[in-house]
């Protein structure tokens, strides 16, 4: 049970701490860095769900 | 290749690419050189951050950033440069004043700046009306220039609505008496 609460925190700190640099300076960013953070994000978020889909969940 | 470790291998890519989006909000988001611009115009100081540019309307139409002045108040202008790269920047200002397509005047010709690394330095110049080599515009007419600064290969405009250097009201005759309707 702990550890669920520990990964919920740090899942909680990740986002906040994304969408903290992404209000700050994603209009900073160029038109191919943009490309390419959406490109990793939606791989991060394919790759999560294979994982969690691989443990079982 | 086991189960378990085709899910940490899932779980370490995913990892990868989180470090990775981290790294390109640094690496573009952060780094660079950023320039922000202050002036004094009727005793209020206007600040034109880096992100004003940045804007969609700003970019597509190649706007410039609009403010009023006052005949005959001087203006004082403050450029800082953010070097927030890892090496010394080195570049050119040049600062012009512009109207109709035509250049009116130079207040700054090639000066040197060098910025240290995460480091910001300032140049400072003051535009008098006086230097325009106009008069002051008349009661109800307003006059527009275009102060160019160009940084390297970035240029930013600001156009400047000058009017009158004091309102002169028409002075007001006798009022007729109307004649009496018999």
């Amino acid at each position: 049970m702990r550890i669920y609460i520990l990964y919920g925190f740090g899942i909680l700190l990740c986002v906040s701490g994304v969408g903290y640099l992404a209000v700050e300076y994603i209009k900073y960013l160029s038109e191919p860095g943009k490309l390419v953070c959406l490109a990793l994000t939606t791989a991060m978020f394919a790759l999560f769900g294979k994982y969690f889909d691989e443990r079982g969940w | 290749m086991t189960a378990k470790n085709r899910s940490s291998l899932y779980l370490y890519l995913a990892l990868v690419c989180f470090a990775g989006i981290l790294a390109i909000f640094v690496v573009d988001g952060y780094l660079g050189i950023y320039d922000t611009i202050y002036i004094t115009a009727q005793e209020h100081q206007q600040v034109i951050e880096p992100d004003y540019w940045q804007q969609r309307w700003v970019k597509d139409s190649y706007e410039g950033y609009s403010l009023g002045a006052r005949w005959g108040e001087p203006i004082p202008f403050r450029y800082e440069i953010d070097n927030r790269n890892f090496s010394t920047y080195l570049a050119n200002v040049d600062v012009s004043v512009w109207r109709g397509g035509q250049e009116v005047i130079v207040l700054l010709d090639k000066t040197e700046i060098s910025a240290a690394p995460f480091q910001k330095t300032v140049v400072d110049w003051t535009l008098q009306a006086e230097d325009l080599g106009e008069s002051s515009p008349v009661v109800g007419e307003y006059r527009e220039y275009t102060v160019r600064i160009r940084l390297g290969g970035m240029e930013r405009r600001i156009i400047l609505n000058y009017y009158p250097e004091a309102v002169v009201y028409p002075e007001k005759g006798p009022i007729p008496v109307p004649e009496p309707v018999r």
